[in-house]
């Protein structure tokens, strides 16, 4: 199925049913991550701890995060199983928000490891759903763009940091976001 | 079907995938350090080398070289990497060749390809100006942390479709 969905990307432009396919497949990727609120925390919260967090981390969090999410896409993919998953993702917006509200300075290594295991649960909850979509590609432009913007969104908010209030709606954020989290870790309990 | 018909044709086709535009961004994203005049001057092998893959008969290899090429550039830019004078050349005549490939031009009439290729170099310059006009406006260091964000996450792409690949050839 796989080998013949990426042979549909190289097909040409005859394939008409493709195009309507990669087209689904691209609008439901642009709204994976609007629509789950878990994935929209997660990549907003990653873009304002890096952002707070200052350089180097303020790029490489946001760089490092879908680069391990792929490596947990494939584990999904392959029907690698990994334990309490949903869990995992619950955890990650919550610990995100709380180490915005507690202004936490993470050490480098630290926080790249946490972005990093967050980004594999939350790529493996993302690969167990890719086959079934209509192209691959599209589906992954879509969730990359999306993503890649709430990044971005988060780190502009990080960006306050700098102001007078900025500090204190930042930390506010990081409650909301904290709170969320919580609920969403009870909602599966 | 007339040649005009033909070459809209192309021209949709490239814009209606995913595959392609991801290349032509990346391509972009890594052209767009250098001056406006060489990034746009690149734009020419881009172009040639992409026509090339028209006269080339598909194979296995060609279908993964795209995926390779958004993996490796994207990787490069990601860490920081600009291209010098000539591996700008050779990065542009790569990215042509990983266009050709998914605009599916090995297939594609002589109006569809250059339907194909004016789509393909019109965005690219748009691309570039924006690039430079928005690097003017904002601090460079934002720009340079949006290039850097954006090419990971191509990057992940191009390793997601390689992987994808791999996963499904398993026994």
């Amino acid at each position: 199925m796989l080998r013949f969905v990426l042979l549909m990307l190289c097909a040409t432009a005859a394939h008409a049913h493709a195009e309507r396919a990669a087209a689904g497949g691209f609008v439901t990727g642009i709204l994976h991550p609007l629509l789950g609120v878990d994935h929209l925390l997660a990549m907003v919260a990653v873009g304002i701890w890096g952002a707070t967090l200052g350089a180097p981390l303020i790029w490489a969090l946001p760089v490092a995060f879908p680069l391990l999410m792929v490596v947990g896409g494939v584990l999904g993919i392959a029907a690698v199983a990994l334990p309490h998953v949903e869990v995992g993702i619950a955890m990650s917006v919550l610990l995100l928000g709380l180490a915005i509200l507690a202004d936490w300075r993470a050490p480098i290594v630290i926080a790249l490891a946490l972005v990093a295991l967050f980004g594999i649960l939350h790529g493996h909850a993302h690969g167990t759903e890719l086959p079934a979509s209509a192209s691959p590609a599209a589906y992954s432009a879509g969730f990359v763009l999306t993503t890649g913007l709430l990044h971005l969104c988060g780190i502009a908010l990080g960006m306050l940091h700098s102001t007078r209030a900025g500090p204190m709606v930042l930390r506010t954020c990081g409650g909301v976001i904290a709170l969320a989290g919580a609920s969403i870790l009870l909602g599966l309990a | 079907m007339n040649p005009a018909a033909a070459s809209l044709d192309g021209a949709r086709y490239l814009l209606g995938s995913a595959l392609s535009l991801l290349v032509l961004a990346v391509t972009v994203l890594a052209l767009c350090d250098i001056s406006l005049r060489r990034g746009l001057l690149r734009l020419a092998p881009m172009a040639a080398c992409a026509a090339v893959v028209a006269l080339v008969p598909p194979s296995t290899v060609q279908a993964h070289f795209a995926a390779a090429y958004l993996t490796a550039v994207g990787l490069a830019l990601a860490a920081g990497l600009t291209p010098g004078k000539y591996s700008a050349n050779l990065l542009a005549a790569c990215g042509g060749l990983a266009l050709g490939v998914t605009a599916g031009l090995q297939t594609a009439t002589a109006a569809e390809t250059a339907g194909t290729l004016a789509a393909a170099i019109l965005p690219c310059i748009l691309g570039l100006a924006v690039i430079r006009a928005v690097t003017h406006a904002v601090r460079h260091s934002a720009a340079r942390l949006g290039r850097r964000i954006a090419s990971a996450w191509i990057a992940a792409i191009g390793i997601l479709l390689l992987a994808l690949d791999l996963v499904d050839k398993r026994p």
